[in-house]
């Protein structure tokens, strides 16, 4: 029994030595950040609006961009106020239920994802507004319809195509148009089943 | 009763410290009628994907005891190895992010008796709120040479969550529960296994994590003397 021990504890270190040199490259990564690391300029639009309670600040690296991301509630709806790394603001995410779109939109929405996938169920959608900070403001204060900005859904759906079912992202314009379909890579989930 | 003997009778000073009395010994006298055992259940968990839907997943843990003995007892202090488990599963996607999976285990037991077990599974994943968490019911058989052959029906909840941020990204550390009921059968008789196991976690990346924490295993729920088990536990997912 003492070579099954040492053959198990052999093979732990060596597998674990072969992982660590083909590590994947691939870097993204979400991260929790203090109030104080944030930019004074986020901070001060914040701010700026009506006090909202408490703000989770997160920082998002990829290679495309960092960004930093506050997170909130107003009237029990999920916000996600979007800034880049000197703290302009880019664009504000609503998390939404999908019987709030307009009927047009949402029928439009509908048709375009029947024509996409064989069959589809919508996981979580989220209302994206960019424009300039007076718009977004307003928006956030007393949205009004004279602001300007450009709304867009994102919708994380899971849909079957060609008998393979995947997770995807696919955004929407404002009348319900796609504008994007990329597939999100699922996690690996065997920590959980085994 | 004991709720109506409150209301009818005035509680004194003297009655608080006989309840008090009647409560720890019957704990005690609970805790008599418990069994313990501390050890550790180390495993490696090594996956791959055959293509789009298959898998097969290989899985080996073996189990040490320190001690072991009664509650409220001296322990009775037995370092002992006790099995090595090697085990393989075929797994097929079923939904988004379901898998059905069949698999075999063999038990290489300290006395050298080997068991074999056939296990089938449904493993369901469901998002709430951000937080993934999967429903695993698994049925399994067991057979050995000298003895009944034993039947399971077990439930398992699993959840993990980032202890930093939203999702559980490369380099950082997690949380994972989970929660089994294990229905056992064997010979005609029947017995209930409650397992609750918290883990600390650290992704080195998403193929690979590890994983270190306490087992904790309540057996014969339903019966006069319970088996409490505690294993220290070490995981190590590994996906190729």
């Amino acid at each position: 029994m003492k070579l099954v021990k040492r053959t198990f504890l052999t093979t732990c270190i060596c597998l674990l030595c072969y992982t660590q040199a083909f590590a994947q490259t691939k870097f993204e990564r979400e991260y929790r950040v203090k109030t104080n690391e944030v930019p004074a300029r986020a901070i001060a639009f914040i701010n700026w609006q009506t006090s909202y309670g408490k703000i989770r600040w997160y920082y998002e690296e990829n290679f495309e961009a960092n960004a930093y991301e506050g997170k909130l509630k107003i009237n029990k709806q999920k916000y996600s106020i979007e800034f880049d790394t000197l703290g302009n603001l880019q664009d504000i995410e609503v998390e939404l239920n999908v019987k709030r779109i307009d009927s047009p939109v949402l029928d439009e929405i509908k048709q375009s994802l029947s024509e996409k996938f064989d069959r589809y169920k919508i996981i979580r959608l989220q209302q994206q507004f960019s424009g300039n900070i007076k718009s977004l403001s307003s928006f956030l204060q007393t949205p009004s319809p004279t602001d300007s900005y450009v709304v867009r859904y994102e919708m994380t759906i899971k849909g079957k195509k060609n008998g393979s079912r995947e997770l995807y992202e696919v955004t929407f314009n404002s009348a319900g148009e796609v504008i994007n379909v990329s597939t999100i890579v699922s996690r690996n989930t065997d920590n959980l089943e085994y | 009763m004991s709720q109506l003997l409150f209301r009818e009778t005035p509680t004194t000073l003297s009655t608080k410290k006989l309840l008090i009395l009647l409560f720890a010994l019957s704990i005690r006298s609970a805790l008599a009628q418990s069994t313990y055992l501390i050890g550790t259940l180390p495993s490696v968990n090594i996956s791959t994907n055959l293509n789009e839907n298959y898998g097969l997943n290989f899985k080996s843990e073996f189990r040490q005891i320190f001690a072991a003995g009664f509650m409220g007892d001296e322990p009775i202090f037995d370092h002992r190895y006790i099995h090595t488990d090697l085990s393989i599963m075929a797994s097929r996607k079923v939904g988004t992010e379901n898998k059905v999976a069949f698999g075999y285990l063999i038990r290489m037991r300290e006395d050298g008796e080997n068991l074999h077990r056939l296990t089938q599974q449904i493993a369901l994943m469901s998002h709430i709120n951000g937080l993934r968490l999967a429903h695993r019911i698994r049925t399994d058989e067991t057979f050995h040479a000298n003895g009944e052959p034993r039947f399971r029906l077990r439930y398992r909840a699993a959840s993990d969550f980032a202890l930093n941020g939203a999702t559980i990204d490369p380099r950082e550390f997690y949380i994972k529960l989970t929660n089994e009921y294990v229905n056992d059968w064997q010979g005609g008789n029947y017995s209930l296994e409650v397992r609750v196991t918290p883990l600390l976690g650290y992704a080195i990346n998403d193929a690979n994590k590890l994983e270190i924490g306490l087992d904790y295993r309540i057996g014969s729920v339903l019966k006069d003397i319970n088996t409490n088990s505690f294993w220290a536990m070490i995981n190590w997912y590994l996906k190729l």
